[in-house]
């Protein structure tokens, strides 16, 4: 990245690794985040959904040339709303809606809300990738 | 009478089928293949007659299944009016017209049966088969207008007493294109196609029901090229015994089906529907009509090649 | 059934899949036509899902390599080598040279493979069979290549975490010289074949066009995207394995279309060829494994050139013998939003070509997807555009 992430928007915590960046941000300050990697020119690899035992955590995986970087969310169990970002990257879609299905995260504002993976008629109230 | 009809019918499914069998050979071998035993047709086609037949709910159980009976029925009484290689037909008579309209059947059947399946594959099929049906027939219909005027007959008896490739060769090129289209093997299968419309009009059909839809297109393809062959060839002029003339007309059929139904199968990708009515009635119509306007306005020109004799 | 519209077209549901003659792989569309044209398109993707990333949380460490391995039968190298590339990240296990060098050959001879592939299905699917026969036959000798260097055809086995199992002998890198430079000139032929062929032209000339700008904005990758002119590959790039010590171009073509496609995957076919013979030729001595110890809890997400495109695993280890999660991007879940603009106002003849001209494979992406609410009728260019399919 030409500019840091740190300069734009509060970063809780960050590590990097060879190629990889980690950035933990506020939920509030996604959308910002978003905006200055689009800027940057970063191109949506994919999204990960993890329980981690006391919290969800999201995970937006971007390229950048050869880097990959790595804008981590954390969620509340009891209220896992994420905004969503197919306003600022459309290919998101297919990925929240995986979060949506696999983990049970409400992602707020999609334009499609049905489950990905799941058949439609599934029925258990857990999604699969929780922990219970 | 009954027994020429009996060998004339009998001779027709045993050579259609068996031309099927050369076809997917050929083919096969042109694709680096072993292919097929050359009876894999009479196979294939008994065992879907010892098949049970279901009807699908559909919109018009009548017509789904009168379409493959009415397609080898047509097929059947058609075989009776070509001369089979021999100097009249197993009825006495042949009419061109009557087999041109005859031949048309099994494509109507199956658009009839596409149609009645209520499947949607069936329907695009349908569609197709009628674009197809449009675009192969004129230059045939062109083709065989000019012989019939050339011999100054629409008997095929009359007709096949001249072997017209040498005096008309454009309108001969122009109905031994119409070959594949005809057969509806590659690039001209688009009725059919699998990887896109699941077989189309075939879709529904199972058991007898459909052993007798393909047997009609099987039986057409023969006696599309047996009437090529028996217009264009001649039926009696080699003068010999029928059943040597049979063989060396079996022989010709062959190989017209050899050579421009399964090569061009062979190396060829499936065409669109779009594209199939601008194929031919481009080249093959334009040759068609050439030949009869050259023929019209008094034009011998293969006069001195073959005028030695007598034609 | 049919229902007619106020141009006095018939309009149709067509449903293709979940078991369909075009389709490789269960997927469902269901497309809405006009006469034979394409208007509304609607598909469901999962049909393949097994689960794979929850049992990669429950397994032990020792037999996720297996797992991801079974993913997908045709990219069944690039999983596990992105695999154990993640875990070697976290653990900082330094793999020898020699261990690299195998992992790229495997990696370019699944490329040569899933291509050749891809070139008989795509003439499957216009009703070429001849191509389909020839370049499925050529195929055979890379399967029996992998049979000789790995005892398997499909499932290899190669990776494991700190190097690779097998070792290659001089004589199997002997024969495996003499079998690429066999492939080398049957690429040309089929190259030759695709370009020369009028019916194939006809067949694949701007048909199923996706836009520079849209593959970007759809975030397609791979062939797909290259077809479009988009200049990324992912071992030029990230120069992972070997492939930091070798040039590499990537292959592109303009129209995006299914010539283009076709184009780009022949050129990387060739590109593969001569890589994997360089490969061969300066093939390091050394080990091929190491030993490694314990893995420390940490995260490494990275990214592997597939055949079928940019495939991403995001690893996280905990300290236990269990991962703490496996997150696995099929190439092919990244390309299928750019089935819509390839699929509509196209003709029905073209849905099969269009549909295997992304190289999809379902089994690896597991997913199911709907691209659009029922509700809609027709995706316009400008909600496309504005980024609300």
């Amino acid at each position: 990245m030409k500019r840091s992430l740190e300069d734009a928007v509060k970063v809780i915590e960050s590590s990097h690794k060879g190629l990889n960046s980690y950035y933990r941000v506020a939920l509030d300050d996604l959308d910002a985040t978003l905006a200055f990697l689009k800027q940057e020119g970063a191109r949506l690899g994919t999204i990960t959904g993890k329980d981690a035992r006391d919290h969800l955590e999201v995970l937006y995986h971007f390229a950048l040339s050869a880097e990959l970087h790595t804008v981590i969310v954390d969620l509340p169990y009891d209220t896992p709303n994420v905004p969503t970002i197919t306003n600022h990257f459309v290919a998101a879609l297919l990925y929240e809606r995986e979060l949506i299905g696999l983990l049970g995260i409400n992602v707020i504002g999609i334009p499609d809300s049905r489950p990905l993976e799941l058949p439609p008629k599934y029925s258990d109230p857990t999604p699969p990738l929780r922990r219970v | 009478m009954i027994a020429s009809i009996i060998v004339a019918l009998v001779y027709a499914f045993v050579a259609a089928l068996l031309l099927q069998g050369i076809r997917r050979i050929v083919v096969a071998h042109s694709q680096f293949r072993k292919g097929p035993s050359i009876f894999q047709t009479f196979y294939d086609f008994f065992k879907l007659m010892g098949k049970e037949s279901l009807t699908p709910n559909v919109t018009s159980p009548l017509l789904f299944n009168l379409a493959p009976i009415l397609s080898v029925a047509s097929m059947l009484f058609a075989a009776l009016v070509i001369p089979l290689a021999a100097s009249t037909s197993a009825v006495g008579a042949g009419d061109l017209i009557l087999v041109i309209y005859l031949l048309a059947i099994p494509p109507i059947a199956l658009i009839l049966g596409g149609s009645a399946s209520g499947s949607p594959y069936g329907a695009i099929g349908a569609a197709r088969e009628v674009a197809l049906l449009i675009a192969y027939e004129t230059p045939f219909i062109v083709a065989m207008v000019t012989v019939a005027l050339a011999a100054g007959s629409f008997q095929l008896t009359t007709i096949s007493a001249t072997a017209w490739i040498t005096v008309l060769p454009l309108a001969a090129i122009a109905a031994i294109w119409t070959l594949p289209a005809a057969a509806a093997v590659q690039p001209f299968d688009i009725a059919e196609a699998e990887t896109e419309i699941v077989s189309g009009p075939y879709v529904e059909y199972s058991g007898p029901n459909l052993a007798l839809l393909q047997l009609g297109q099987w039986l057409k393809t023969f006696l599309y090229a047996s009437l090529i062959a028996t217009v264009f060839f001649g039926t009696t002029i080699y003068h010999f015994e029928p059943v040597i003339n049979l063989i060396i007309q079996f022989a010709i059929i062959a190989l017209l089906v050899s050579a421009f139904i399964a090569f061009w199968q062979a190396t060829t990708a499936r065409t669109r529907v779009t594209r199939v009515l601008r194929y031919y009635w481009t080249i093959p119509t334009m040759l068609a009509v050439a030949d009869l306007i050259l023929y019209l306005a008094g034009v011998r020109y293969m006069h001195f090649l073959f005028g030695w004799a007598g034609l | 059934m049919a229902e007619v519209n106020d141009r006095g077209f018939a309009k149709l549901k067509v449903p293709i899949g979940p078991s369909h003659p075009a389709l490789e792989e269960p997927a469902r569309f269901l497309f809405e036509v006009e006469g034979e044209k394409v208007i509304d398109v609607d598909y469901e993707i999962g049909y393949n899902h097994r689960s794979i990333e929850r049992l990669c949380q429950e397994r032990p460490f020792s037999k996720i390599v297996y797992l991801v391995e079974r993913i997908c039968g045709i990219c069944s190298h690039a999983h596990p080598l992105n695999h154990v590339e993640r875990v070697e990240d976290i653990a900082d296990i330094e793999v020898p040279e020699r261990a690299k060098y195998i992992r790229t050959i495997y990696a370019e001879l699944e490329r040569i493979h899933s291509h050749m592939l891809w070139a008989g299905i795509a003439g499957e699917e216009i009703g070429y069979h001849s191509l389909f026969m020839y370049t499925w036959r050529e195929r055979e000798k890379v399967m029996d290549l992998f049979e000789m260097l790995s005892g398997n055809r499909v499932m290899h086995g190669c990776n494991k975490i700190g190097g690779v199992k097998w070792n290659i002998s001089d004589e199997q890198a002997r024969s495996a010289l003499g079998v690429l430079s066999y492939l080398d000139t049957a690429a040309d032929k089929i190259t030759k074949s695709v370009l020369k062929d009028s019916s194939i032209a006809e067949r694949g000339k701007g048909v199923g066009c996706l836009s520079k700008e849209d593959a970007i904005r759809l975030g397609a990758v791979g062939p797909n995207a290259r077809a479009s002119g988009v200049a990324e590959d992912t071992r030029v790039m990230c120069k992972y394995a070997a492939y930091g010590d070798f040039d590499l171009e990537p292959q592109i073509a303009k129209d995006g279309d299914v010539v283009a496609q076709a184009l780009v995957r022949l050129a990387e076919l060739k590109q593969s060829i001569r890589l994997t013979e360089e490969l061969i030729a300066n093939l390091p001595d050394g080990p091929i494994q190491v030993e490694y110890g314990e893995i420390p809890p940490g995260r490494s997400v990275g990214r592997v050139e597939a055949p079928r495109g940019e495939l991403i695993h995001y690893t996280e280890t905990n300290g236990t013998r269990f991962f703490e999660r496996i997150k696995i991007r099929a190439p092919t879940l990244a390309n299928i939003p750019s089935y819509v603009p390839k699929f509509l106002g196209c003709q029905v003849a073209d849905i099969p070509i269009i549909a295997a001209s992304i190289d999809p494979c379902f089994s690896c992406s597991d997913r199911v997807t709907v691209i659009k609410d029922g509700k809609r009728k027709i995706v316009s260019a400008q909600e496309l555009k504005t980024g609300r399919i």
